[in-house]
């Protein structure tokens, strides 16, 4: 019996990564986003939940409005939820998938009895991306009640860390923020490069949006080389980085934990070794 | 009158974990468990609008605790939750978790049902949303501030790609993330004053759930840290890293 597949997502690529993988194993439908009285996770939560009786595997873009979704969408379902899918297979009602579990340290699988809500971020199925033909399925709700009064801060912005070709990684090794410069040179002299940071430095300096956060509840990378200048290498950012073809690392600290996960390290400052590797690219 | 229900999990303490190189399987046995941190920013939350006066009182609500559990739901209460409800039962996913939690939670009422996007060994962010659809609450994710509880309305700021300051007539839920505010560390004597205060220690069965209806519907058949395939090279400078990349093709 055909696995039969609804899909959503707010982000167009995740759409349509989704809706590729879903062609290719099963009958598929991704939700037409339009027809909701608004698009407030609740409401959207509340109009997939009453279509998924239908399907056995519900899968959604893991961003955060696809996040707040999903959950949501598992109860409605009484399904169970899989957060951040590394890997997914098998048949209606004996699918099985995999995903980091005690903050990054491990990769469990597990078999799932019944229905199954996911989420699954870009890159998870497919890297390249193919026209699909899949059929829109209409889904209509009552909106939830909440209301968004208004909006704070700058929207999303354009920068992808995930495509790039080479991130060089700001750690705690950095003492100021307008040091970032050292690692956007060697960004800048590699074709595909980009800045990326560690938690720290996204969450607690703000030197850097989210956008540029690596690790398990960041960004997942997956360049031909990450470049981890002054991380320490904390589980949950190693769990961000295990795609890099390449792992180098920087750091004064000969025991951080960064350089066991590196295949090149340089046990240096990166205040010296980030110039003189630019003037080398 | 305003209620808030804090969902609070304890688990093992993540930090302190080894892995077994022979098997690449994380040793849990005998990891000492702790207050999920994520956690301690929705009693903080709480708490918080009771000392503001938004809210009259605060309960915690822990499923299987662990080990530790009746010592670990003293954090809570130190911190300044009023009474916590401890519950066991069967071994469960989170699917189950949330069916036991929102059961107790609707046995006991409450207006608002807070708790953390993540937890400190899953990290799915499912249990708050999930109780509240169980509890047919709008939940709003990802909350990084909230600005008052008044009126029958709930207004916060969500993160979502923007920050949305969003408004919610109560009953109602709320996911904080881990920048919305800093956890207080209790006084000794609110430590001491928490061993006072009233634990409400239920089961399952109390609740009128069958453990077959909690049965996991996720079953775990294999857990290994990946294999790191790494070289390890230490290079003595940037120049001998160049001459490593380019002959590894990676320039």
């Amino acid at each position: 019996m055909s696995l039969k597949i609804l899909s959503w997502s707010d982000d167009d690529d995740l759409c349509q990564e989704l809706r590729m993988w879903a062609e290719k194993n099963g009958d598929a439908r991704v939700v037409d986003r339009k027809g909701l009285p608004d698009q407030d996770a609740n409401t959207i939560a509340a109009g997939i939940g009453a279509a998924a009786g239908d399907f056995d595997l519900i899968l959604i873009g893991s961003t955060k409005l696809g996040k707040d979704i999903a959950a949501r969408v598992a109860a409605l379902a009484d399904a169970s939820y899989a957060a951040d899918i590394q890997s997914l297979e098998g048949s209606a009602g004996a699918l099985k998938i995999s995903r980091f579990v005690l903050s990054g340290n491990s990769v469990a699988t597990y078999e799932v009895k019944g229905k199954l809500v996911a989420t699954a971020g870009r890159g998870t199925f497919f890297d390249e991306l193919e026209p699909t033909n899949v059929d829109e399925l209409a889904i209509s709700a009552e909106s939830s009640g909440v209301t968004v009064v208004e909006t704070v801060g700058a929207g999303e912005s354009d920068f992808d860390l995930t495509a790039a070709d080479y991130v060089v990684g700001v750690g705690r090794g950095f003492k100021a923020e307008g040091d970032i410069a050292l690692a956007q040179a060697v960004a800048d002299k590699l074709k595909g490069g980009a800045v990326g940071c560690s938690r720290p430095v996204a969450a607690d300096l703000k030197w850097r949006g989210e956008e540029h956060w690596i690790g398990l509840s960041g960004n997942e990378i997956k360049p031909k080389v990450y470049f981890a200048a002054g991380v320490s290498g904390q589980i949950q950012h190693v769990a961000g980085i295990r795609g890099s073809k390449l792992i180098v690392a920087i750091n004064t600290n000969k025991d951080a934990p960064i350089f066991q996960v590196a295949d090149y390290g340089i046990v240096g400052d990166l205040y010296t070794v980030l110039p003189a590797l630019a003037d080398l690219l | 009158m305003v209620k808030v229900a804090v969902l609070v999990k304890m688990a093992p303490d993540v930090a302190q974990l080894k892995i077994d190189p022979a098997t690449q399987a994380p040793k849990l046995d005998g990891l000492p468990w702790k207050v999920s941190d994520f956690d301690k920013h929705a009693v903080e939350a709480a708490v918080k609008l009771r000392e503001a006066g938004q809210v009259t009182s605060v309960w915690a609500y822990t499923y299987n605790a662990g080990p530790n559990g009746a010592n670990l739901i003293k954090e809570p209460l130190a911190m300044g939750c009023d009474e916590a409800v401890v519950i066991s039962g069967p071994e469960t996913d989170g699917r189950g978790t949330a069916k036991v939690l929102a059961a107790a939670i609707k046995a006991d009422g409450a207006d608002l049902v807070f708790g953390a996007t993540e937890s400190l060994d899953r990290v799915a962010g499912e249990v708050v949303l999930r109780v509240a659809a169980e509890l047919g609450m709008p939940s709003i994710y990802n909350t990084q501030s909230i600005e008052s509880v008044a009126d029958g309305k709930l207004t916060a700021v969500r993160d979502a790609d923007v920050s949305e300051k969003v408004q919610v007539p109560l009953p109602a839920a709320c996911a904080m993330n881990d920048e919305i505010n800093h956890p207080r560390l209790p006084a000794l004597m609110q430590i001491l004053q928490a061993g006072k205060k009233p634990i409400h220690n239920k089961t399952t069965a109390d609740l009128g759930l069958a453990d077959g209806d909690l049965e996991r519907q996720m079953v775990q058949i294999d857990n290994k840290a990946p294999k790191q395939d790494r070289k390890n090279v230490i290079v003595a400078d940037a120049a001998e890293l160049v001459a490593a990349l380019k002959k590894e093709g990676a320039l």
